[in-house]
């Protein structure tokens, strides 16, 4: 139901990242009509992700935890279907996604876990290889990393890595939410 | 990945050649990277050698497809292990009982053939899922209500087959219990089908379960017996309200006359699936105190629980209670409810959750608290899978021990003390999994199961063999007191079989006569269910 999908367009003014690469991307090359982002605005970084993927030209959706309803809306009824799906979420939303997107061929390409600490910083694991500037830029955002997380999304190329069935890393601190940016692609075969 | 057994290289290729053949190039996944999808993420053995691997996937897309599979692996002696959506996460995920199985992956088989709002059926395929349904259901306007289990993107019929529950009326949620005839693709490649449809000229295969003779359906549940390809299912006619309320009681005790009246209240058809849970289960972990209390040896007599309700003015228990229908009933019921449990627990409050009339805007539906309960299918368990009370552990997974337990107060602190006790006789250090705050599950209608989530990991093999010794070990201690499981991975299906023992395991042994008659070559679903034809049972 369009109702659910409450689309951002426009919400978000576009942000800008001092240092930062411009925005682009290898994903699909040129194929920005082909690009949707899902983000979980339940969390604070979700906004800025949402406002770098319109920059780009992404089609946008939010969520809320639970994918069902909006992949059925935004990606299996859509008249476009995207090439590539990237987003921030909760691990348990991506664990969904990942075998949603199974059924179209797509695989989790790039996968970087966002750890909250108690005292408030956060910790990220990628499990694949990041451009050479990520780790700084990640690391320099703080809690804001909204914005440099959809930037390294947006610059990773598709077929960069295969995270199938990763497991998230160990995370011991219970009362928060671990996050968790991603890419969906179909992967290069030989 | 793995060969099917005693097949040779040369063979396989042919019998690829002729599966390729029947379902198309693009239905037959040889290829590791397709195949490793049907991997069981939930594995307690994960990456080790137990793990059960398919040797390859096929998706037909018919019933003539399905037969034409079956037939071919027949021929050539290799296994299927038939799925529908293959979201069985918990309970062996799309991973056989038989490494080198071949998947036959039924999600292309996707269509709703039939849904009747006047006579409250629907008629699917195994790829239909809860929210495909839930749709066309929306879409149409249709007057009649699904019931779906937590994870929404399941099979209704997969679920089913694998005796799974849901969250409304007892009639309903049991979903096995409310499907209604089957067809069936046999191990042979013919097709039977059950009940009514058994009769090529009757249109009431929705309708009446039975038709004549004996009732079959239960052998392709939980077993394998052949391909099911086509079922029907009751539904629920859309209520006109739904109220949710909840009673909240202080005594430890009060476990015992809150359930005799839900019992009443459920029996006689007048609530939906009642919710028991207990406030001091997450309150024991921020608060010390009521943590030594649940952990010192004599909990169970309840005196310092009950001190500690009275003091911090904090329920032992509370209920949540379903109601649906129209709104006048309805609330007649839940006063009549409030009645019964103040007669029988001093002291009891009673409070209001939601109350929705329907149809629901989407904004409406959206912002419903609970909505399993409204038959609305989502993946938000996912969201908080990892930290549920099944599933405490942050962990990449939970196996579920769900022990099936008599619905009463006495039975539940009794179970609840012996596998804490259990728990910790075997050093197995899993602080929430069981303790005088571990409330029932009331998904089976009419028994408890008293369920414990043990973690799972992809990434650390310790935690699963910790994990799985501690389910071994609480299978026995179950079976030994008369608690059996209801549905466990292929790891522990021959364990838990083994278990249901009467007369020398004679269900077993009439099982395996069956298998011997119907499946002797073990072309469907070798082990499924804890039995095995001749040729492949460990004593042969
Ligand atoms: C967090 C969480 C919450 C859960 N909550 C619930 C819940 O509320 N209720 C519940 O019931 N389960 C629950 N589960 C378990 C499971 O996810 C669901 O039961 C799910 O619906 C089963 O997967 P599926 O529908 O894809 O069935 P499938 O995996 O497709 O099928 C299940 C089994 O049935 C058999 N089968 C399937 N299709 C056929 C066929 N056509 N012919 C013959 N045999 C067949 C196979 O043995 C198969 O392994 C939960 C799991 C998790 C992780």
């Amino acid at each position: 139901m369009a109702t659910r999908r409450l689309f951002l367009q426009g919400a978000v003014g576009t942000a800008a990242l001092a240092g930062a690469p411009a925005i682009g991307t290898t994903l699909p090359a040129n194929r920005s009509d082909k690009l949707l982002a899902l983000i979980d605005i339940t969390h604070a970084q979700g906004g800025p992700f949402v406002a770098a993927a319109q920059t780009w030209g992404a089609r946008t959706a939010a969520l809320r935890g639970d994918p069902l309803a909006l992949w059925h809306d935004a990606v299996l009824a859509s008249a476009v279907q995207p090439a590539a799906i990237l987003g921030l979420t909760t691990q348990g939303t991506l664990f969904c996604l990942e075998r949603l997107g199974w059924e179209l061929g797509l695989r989790v390409q790039l996968r970087i876990d966002h750890l909250p600490a108690p005292d408030g910083s956060w910790r990220h694991v990628a499990h694949t290889d990041l451009p050479a500037w990520a780790p700084d830029m990640l690391a320099g955002a703080g809690a804001d990393f909204g914005l440099a997380a959809a930037h390294i999304a947006l610059n990773s190329s598709d077929g960069a890595g295969d995270c199938t069935h990763a497991a998230p890393p160990p995370h011991p601190h219970r009362d928060s939410t671990p996050l968790v940016t991603w890419l969906l692609a179909a992967p290069h075969r030989a | 990945m793995p060969l099917p057994p005693h097949l040779s290289p040369q063979l396989w290729q042919e019998a690829l050649t002729q599966l390729r053949a029947a379902v198309g190039p693009d239905a037959l996944f040889t290829a590791d990277d397709d195949v490793t999808l049907y991997r069981d993420a939930y594995s307690p053995v994960w990456g080790e050698a137990e793990e059960r691997q398919a040797s390859a996937a096929i998706a037909p897309n018919s019933t003539e497809q399905v037969q034409a599979v079956v037939r071919i692996a027949n021929h050539f002696g290799i296994p299927l292990f038939p799925i529908a959506t293959g979201r069985n996460l918990g309970y062996g995920g799309s991973a056989s009982n038989l490494s080198g199985s071949v998947i036959v992956d039924l999600k292309r088989m996707n269509r709703i053939i039939e849904v009747d709002d006047k006579r409250h059926f629907a008629i699917v395929e195994p790829g239909v899922s809860y929210f495909d349904l839930y749709r066309y259901i929306q879409e149409r306007g249709l007057d009649v209500w699904i019931d779906v289990p937590d994870p929404g993107w399941g099979s209704v019929m997969g679920n089913a087959l694998d005796h799974g529950v849901g969250h409304t009326w007892s009639s309903y949620r049991d979903h096995f219990g409310s499907h209604c005839g089957l067809e069936v693709v046999l191990p042979d490649g013919e097709v039977m089908r059950t009940g009514m449809g058994a009769m090529t000229s009757a249109k009431t295969s929705g309708d009446f379960r039975y038709g004549f003779g004996p009732y079959v359906d239960g052998l392709f549940a939980q077993a394998g017996f052949g391909i099911v390809t086509r079922m029907g299912i009751h539904l629920m006619p859309r209520p006109e309200c739904f109220l949710h309320r909840r009673v909240l009681a202080y005594r430890r005790q009060d476990i015992v006359p809150l359930v005799e009246v839900a019992n009443k209240l459920e029996d006689a058809g007048l609530i939906g699936m009642p919710l028991y849970e207990s406030p001091m289960f997450g309150a024991q972990f921020a608060d010390k105190a009521l943590r030594d209390i649940a952990t010192a040896p004599d909990v169970w007599n309840g005196n310092a629980i009950d001190r500690y309700a009275a003091e911090k003015a904090m329920p032992v228990w509370q209920l949540g209670l379903s109601f649906y229908g129209p709104a006048e009933v309805v609330e007649a019921i839940w006063r009549h409810a409030q009645a019964q449990f103040a007669k029988a627990i001093p002291g009891a409050r009673f409070e209001t959750i939601e109350t929705l009339h329907f149809p629901l805007s989407p904004q409406a539906e959206e912002a419903a608290l609970h909505k399993v309960l409204i038959g609305v299918p989502n993946l938000n368990i996912f969201a908080i899978g990892a930290r549920s009370a099944t599933n405490p552990e942050p962990a990449d997974g939970h196996l579920l021990f769900s022990p099936m337990v008599a619905r009463s107060g006495e039975e539940v602190m009794k179970a609840q003390r012996l596998f804490t006790e259990g728990m910790r006789e075997m050093g197995a250090d899993f602080p929430m999994a069981y303790g005088p705050f571990t409330a029932p599950f009331t998904w089976m209608p009419r028994i408890f199961a008293l369920t414990a989530g043990l973690p799972v990991s992809r990434s650390d093999p310790k935690v699963n063999q910790r994990s799985r010794e501690t389910m071994r070990r609480l299978i026995e201690l179950g079976a030994r007191h008369g608690y059996g499981e209801y549905r466990t991975p292929p790891l522990f299906q021959d364990q838990v079989m083994a278990t249901y023992d009467f007369n020398g395991n004679a269900l077993r042994r009439f099982c395996e006569t069956l298998k011997d008659a119907v499946d002797p070559k073990g072309i469907i679903a070798p082990g499924r269910g804890g039995f095995w034809p001749r040729a492949m049972r460990k004593e042969a």
